[in-house]
């Protein structure tokens, strides 16, 4: 199971954040206001399992877009409601030393609350900086695709808000389906740029909640196929280059602690 | 190839992570170092070597407390150990925090039994009998076995923050050897504090640690430099970031930067592929000029490098006013002059 966002008619209601933290029983941040933006929310975290990230290219004071969006005659707010990806080949279960993240029944990704011990590296190691550290139950957490809801037949409580169906939520053979239809519908109306981010193989063995996007990965703030990597690729050379560090080490102290034996070094019975 | 771009969040690790590092590197460091006097050193080295096992034990001491009290859930610490879901073993290869979990617990009774070898050399003869058996052919197979659990927890740290999305750790693969002779050269450091602190060490092992210490420093320089050369090939460092050149094309239509790293992009405002790249030079742009004004005709745009190297590309605007990608760069003339090269390239 998994979420199809689509973020060509996300409106940012930021309904999917208030459902989730309701139903998931989450007590939100400290309200702060980021002052030149609608996006008060900021980032996912512990308290924020949906976040609708906005992407505004408006005009600043003297008329001019920095950074012009292909849509819209580069004029356009961006909006969508960033989740965890679920990923097929998921960076946070594969550096996890305790077995608290595993694989659901539902093909989703867990952070079983009660094997947790807080260590952190899930953190260091998601690529999309969904997880969040919850200091009051000293453990990990993220969005559970709803795991509870969906055990009871429910869908997850985000899909179920969601006033413009912009969060689809079903079996990840019919979101496919209905996001190829929705791209090619798009690109015929004119929007080149729009692209499906996560639908295939291309960035972590592919995504259950995948995405469409109507500009560049980089620009909603997720890597692009060349920078969607996994963790464990520095393993093998991480290693090696220990144990080559290793060896000349230790030739660099035979070397030093041999080095007086031949000039009045005392004698040689070691031990 | 792409840069490397990193969202991740921070993991907050931080002072009980810090004081692991530095003295799970000195414990590690100061066990290999007591293997070396022992199994290579005269037999003046041996108080140093027995210096060297007690220091390791010692600092091994703080490592466990601080990664507990570290922890969200301390009491869960046996989790990294024991799968808390199914009672089986928690043992993740692939994982450094799952495999370090291990190696510290065996290096533990390496460097206990070895501390407690030591002790008694000194002179607390209850543990005569494991003093005597590490005395031997066993004794040196410890040492030895000791000694790899004692590189593995210098040096895994390092490759625990190279195995994760963090922009810098991750994009360069010797950390690990990084903090492994990091964790030697301060080991030899220490041993050479203490060894200076007594009478009793001889003249020559500390002539010998004093060697060690600056083999092991440029070690860990030459490694350091690799690791800042790794991270700035990924891009993280030294990357478009810095613009060292700007001029406006005639009539205000189109922008020219120039980037340290010797790219050039022509900026063309309103349109949606605004930026068009230009193959690099060999090194920093200096200045960028644009030829004169002209109804028609080709645009020249013209960059000189702080390698010394001129470049000059013809712009050709299509009708809809599109500049494209480059697509050629013809080196037309190589002078050993003021001005080694001239590269002409040209944009359709």
């Amino acid at each position: 199971m998994g979420f199809f966002t689509d973020t060509s008619i996300c409106i940012g209601c930021k309904a999917c954040e208030v459902a989730c933290k309701e139903w998931n029983q989450l007590e939100g941040n400290e309200p702060s206001l980021l002052l030149d933006s609608f996006d008060n929310t900021g980032q996912l975290d512990a308290q924020n399992w949906r976040h609708v990230e906005f992407i505004e290219h408006i005009p600043d004071n003297n008329g001019v877009v920095m950074t012009p969006t292909p849509i819209a005659g580069g004029q356009a707010w961006l909006m969508m409601s960033d989740v965890c990806k679920h990923c097929q080949n998921a960076s946070c279960l594969e550096v996890c030393p305790t077995n608290a993240i595993v694989r659901t029944e539902f093909d989703t990704v867990l952070i079983q609350q009660d094997v947790c011990n807080g260590c952190r590296d899930c953190i260091a190691a998601c690529p999309y900086g969904v997880i969040g550290f919850n200091e009051k139950t000293g453990t990990a957490h993220k969005c559970t695709l709803c795991y509870d809801r969906l055990q009871n037949g429910m869908q997850p409580a985000c899909a179920k808000a969601c006033p413009t169906e912009s969060i689809k939520f079903g079996y990840l053979d019919d979101l496919q389906k209905v996001a190829d239809q929705r791209l090619s519908a798009l690109q015929t109306a004119g929007y080149k740029k729009a692209e499906l981010y996560g639908r295939d193989a291309t960035v972590y063995g592919g995504l259950n909640a995948f995405f469409l996007l109507m500009d560049k990965p980089e620009v909603y703030k997720l890597p692009n196929a060349q920078n969607a990597v996994l963790p464990s690729r520095n393993n093998l050379a991480g290693y090696a280059g220990g144990f080559v560090t290793a060896v000349i080490g230790l030739v660099a102290g035979v070397l030093a602690f041999r080095s007086n034996r031949m000039n009045g070094g005392t004698s040689d019975d070691a031990r | 190839m792409t840069p490397a771009e990193h969202f991740a969040a921070p993991p907050g690790w931080e002072w009980w992570i810090l004081g692991y590092f530095f003295f799970g590197g000195l414990s590690g460091g100061s066990y290999a170092i007591g293997t070396l006097l022992r199994l290579v050193g005269t037999a003046a080295d041996q108080r140093a070597a027995r210096i060297a096992f007690i220091a390791s034990f010692l600092a091994l001491l703080p490592c466990p407390i601080f990664l507990i009290a570290d922890l969200g859930q301390p009491l869960r610490f046996v989790n990294m150990l024991f799968d808390a879901s199914n009672g089986g073993l928690a043992f993740k290869p692939w994982s450094p925090m799952s495999l370090g979990s291990w190696a510290l617990l065996g290096f533990g009774l390496f460097s206990f039994v070895s501390f407690v070898g030591a002790v008694a050399e000194s002179g607390w003869h209850a543990a005569d009998p494991i003093a005597r058996i590490l005395r031997g052919t066993v004794g040196a197979v410890w040492n030895v076995i000791g000694t790899g659990l004692g590189f593995f927890v210098g040096g895994y740290t390092g490759v625990l923050l190279a195995v994760s999305n963090q922009p810098v750790w991750s994009d360069g693969w010797p950390l690990g050897g990084v903090f492994l002779a990091s964790s030697l050269t301060g080991a030899a450091a220490l041993l050479l504090l203490l060894a200076n602190s007594r009478r009793d060490i001889d003249a020559g092992t500390t002539v010998r640690l004093a060697l060690a210490d600056r083999n092991f420093a440029l070690l860990e320089i030459a490694l350091i430099a690799v690791f800042v050369a790794t991270v700035a090939l990924a891009g993280t460092l030294l990357s478009l970031g810095v613009t060292t050149a700007l001029a406006f094309g005639p009539g205000g239509g189109l922008l020219a930067t120039g980037y340290r790293n010797g790219m050039v992009h022509i900026w063309k405002p309103g349109e949606h592929d605004q930026t068009v790249g230009v193959q690099p030079l060999d090194g920093q742009i200096d200045s960028l000029a644009w030829g004169p004004p002209s109804a028609d005709g080709p645009l020249l745009l013209a960059a000189a490098t702080a390698a010394g190297s001129l470049a000059v590309w013809v712009i050709e605007q299509r009708a809809g006013n599109r500049t494209g990608a480059a697509n050629s760069a013809e080196r037309v003339r190589r002078d050993s002059g003021n001005i080694p090269t001239l590269y002409l390239h040209k944009l359709r």
